[in-house]
């Protein structure tokens, strides 16, 4: 027994050893791994091309990072141009984020430069697509030179982003997810939107697509209302700032406002086609716990139940003005399509989606509870 | 080789041909599965899944009508002594070509997703010593190795696992919307998934527990069935079915966008774990051809014809020059394998008639 443990044990130890192979030769000290790509238009279709890459050379303790601008018709073209300017052979391969500029993304040439990321192996399909409000030239230019009291580019606005994701302020918009989804009928993609202010970025909200182009934007806090109805908000803390019922009784504040943590329990969404018009039903579910509200009157059932009953008609409201928005400018990131093209295909193929999605009659229905409200009453 | 060299156990025959069907296929499979029948292409796995079964067990009944004998014994029994040789030296061939076939695909994944620069020469070369090697001793030990087969399935297993949030099951509706003509065009990816279940006919004789061999084959077969559906499943309604026909080895891209904490590129380990899983179709093929070579030759000088054999494997591996033809190749493989699955039937049907040899009260 006791020896074949051991040779199990032998085994183990063995196998990563002999299933992995050799990689051709890549020195570190002689590579330059590019982090950050900054895209936008270019005068007679060419790309502006802007490289970020950390400076890891122990002899040089004056700078981070390096930038490289350079213009070409391709992306893959801008990156041999780089070669030839470039101290280090750059890689591809360690790209974090892949800003692409507002204009560029209405042009929606996103998923075809994406196409380079898919093409080749060694590249990064975990790289993060990003809509930059502005130049991301002017953006990654800052960054590394302005921000002297921020992380790396790379580091700092991949923090921003992942926290900006965790509290449903934006929707997490990788390469691969979304070149499959821009290829995917009746669904529409989503992805970071990103500004820089005085001293530091900041994420705006999402940018909405239609049919592959950039059609409009969301604020943060819309955002996570638009997450809940995508049922991609669950283990997110998203605060939700609502108003306070005017008829709550209080002695001490004159808040009027109030900051509520949304739970997304469920999410069901009924399609049916009546009159030749998809009638879109969706239910959320949600549970709450007030991070901030006035001093008191939350222990009483009553205040609680009219809490409820005003929060559910508030972010019902607010679900259904994003909803209008996003019909107006014909973008499905909810998917209302892919549903239809599932369970009504036959209808789906026979109608134009967009202009059908325009027409649709989407109503939200919303449930919410809370259940915690802290430490004092 | 020694006989006892070769004798296998029924379960080692399972392993065997889970490690000769699911190998290169699983890679490209889905995508080529998708391009002919879009998002349906589990339901035809599913059903060409239960052909292959029936006639993997029409295969063991027609060797459980002679007494010890492979197929290279039966068709001389069957269509006498030169139609005989001459359906045994399709069938050699055929074995031979499917190997340099697959030596040549394995190491054009290897070229693509990690060594770009290093010649496929070179590459075929070092596929092939621990083949060689293996080969030398004996069926048995190929066999033996081939049992990893379940540590690489158990991986891409988990992988699906992981990935499993990620999944719109959207994408797998409508269920059955390519109708019966998707499943009719998925004739040549889903056969080509499940090749390597032949090779029974060759190795029979060699099987030791002979009446557990039946169970032990649909067994494989049924590990390789529902692995090729969890796998398309999983794929389809990762990728969505307009995304997966773009793609070449879309199972690979599933491992690349899957973000591994600590690990980073999950896409190098799987390919790590995965490079057995391809080698072992290799393998398999490579030895049952040696096998039949060294069986219908009678060879003497082991080390001087394996060798010989492994030159020529090598350079017919390389061939075809690029991907398209590769892909040429590869149909021309499906068809070959095809016409040895319908000279199986014939033969099986032929014994009734031709009874030469036949084990009495059979």
């Amino acid at each position: 027994m006791c020896k074949q443990i051991k040779k199990i044990f032998v085994l183990v130890i063995v196998i990563p050893f002999i299933f992995c192979g050799c990689w051709d030769q890549v020195l570190v000290e002689k590579t330059g791994f590019m982090t950050i790509v900054g895209i936008e238009p270019a005068p007679q279709g060419n790309l502006k091309l802007t490289y970020a890459m950390p400076v890891i050379d122990p002899d040089v303790t004056k700078v981070k990072g390096e930038i490289f601008d350079i213009e070409a018709n391709l992306t893959r073209i801008a990156r041999d141009n780089v070669n030839r300017r470039s101290g280090k052979n750059m890689l591809a391969g360690k790209i974090q984020l892949v800003l692409y500029s507002k204009e560029l993304a209405g042009q929606g040439r996103i998923a075809d430069i994406n196409s380079i990321f898919e093409r080749d192996p060694s590249d990064a399909i975990l790289a993060w697509v990003v809509v930059v409000d502005g130049s991301p030239r002017g953006l990654i230019h800052q960054t590394e030179e302005n921000f002297t009291d921020k992380p790396r580019p790379a580091l700092y606005l991949n923090e921003i982003l992942e926290r900006a994701v965790s509290t449903a302020s934006t929707y997490e918009s990788r390469i691969y997810s979304y070149d499959l989804i821009s290829m995917a009928p009746g669904i529409d993609n989503i992805a970071p939107l990103i500004k820089i202010t005085d001293k530091s970025v900041e994420v705006k909200g999402s940018a909405l697509f239609s049919n592959k182009k950039m059609v409009g934007t969301i604020n943060a806090q819309d955002n996570g209302l638009l997450m809940a109805m995508m049922k991609t908000l669950k283990n997110k803390k998203y605060t939700y700032n609502a108003s306070i019922p005017s008829e709550a009784y209080e002695a001490y504040s004159e808040k009027q406002t109030s900051a509520i943590q949304l739970n997304q329990n469920s999410k069901k969404i009924n399609i049916s086609i009546q009159n030749n018009k998809p009638i879109v039903d969706i239910y959320l579910d949600f549970s709450g716990y007030a991070d901030e509200y006035k001093w008191d009157n939350l222990n009483d059932e009553k205040e609680i139940k009219k809490l409820n009953e005003h929060l559910e008609k508030e972010i019902q409201e607010d679900c259904q003005r994003i909803i209008g928005y996003m019909q107006s400018i014909e973008s499905d990131p909810i998917g209302i399509g892919d549903m239809i093209r599932a369970k009504n295909n036959s209808y789906f193929k026979k109608v134009e989606w967009q202009k059908a999605y325009k027409g649709a009659i989407i109503s939200v229905h919303v449930k919410f509870n809370l259940i915690e409200y802290g430490d004092i009453q | 080789m020694d006989s006892r060299q070769n004798q296998i156990t029924s379960s080692q025959l399972m392993g065997f041909i889970v490690s000769i069907q699911v190998g290169t296929g699983a890679l490209t499979m889905p995508a080529e599965l998708a391009r002919v029948c879009g998002h349906d292409g589990w339901i035809s796995i599913l059903i060409y899944g239960i052909a292959i079964t029936a006639l993997i067990s029409l295969i063991i009944s027609l060797m459980n009508r002679y007494n010890n004998k492979s197929i290279f014994e039966i068709t001389k029994l069957l269509y006498g002594k030169y139609m005989g040789n001459s359906l045994n030296l399709f069938i050699v061939l055929y074995l031979w070509y499917s190997t340099c076939i697959s030596l040549r695909s394995y190491t054009n994944t290897i070229h693509i997703h990690l060594l770009r620069s290093t010649p496929t020469l070179v590459l075929c070369i070092f596929t092939i010593i621990p083949t060689y090697y293996l080969v030398w001793y004996g069926l048995k030990y190929v066999a033996r190795f081939s049992l990893a087969i379940y540590l690489s399935l158990t991986f891409c297993c988990l992988l699906f696992f992981l990935v499993f949030k990620d999944l719109r099951f959207n994408f797998l509706m409508p269920i059955g919307q390519s109708g019966i003509e998707g499943i009719k065009s998925s004739f040549s990816p889903c056969i080509f998934a499940f090749l390597g279940f032949e090779v029974i006919s060759v190795i029979y004789p060699e099987i030791t527990n002979k009446k557990k061999a039946m169970k032990y084959a649909i067994g494989a077969n049924l590990i390789t069935t529902l692995f090729c559906i969890l796998l398309l499943l999983v794929v389809t309604s990762f990728f969505g079915e307009e995304m997966l026909k773009k793609s070449l080895y879309p199972t690979i891209t599933l491992a690349r966008a899957y973000r591994a904490p600590i690990i980073e590129r999950m896409d190098i380990l799987f390919i790590a774990m995965w490079l057995p899983v391809i080698a072992m179709t290799t393998r398999g093929y490579f030895c049952v051809t040696y096998y039949s070579i060294n069986k219908l030759l009678n060879l003497k000088k082991k080390g001087v014809y394996l060798l010989v054999f492994t030159t020529i494997t090598i350079l017919l591996s390389n061939l075809p020059k690029s991907i398209s033809r590769i892909s040429n190749y590869t149909n021309v493989m499906m068809i070959a394998g095809t016409s040895f699955l319908m000279l199986l039937v014939i033969s099986y049907l032929f014994s009734f008639v031709r009874r030469k040899g036949v084990k009495p009260h059979v």
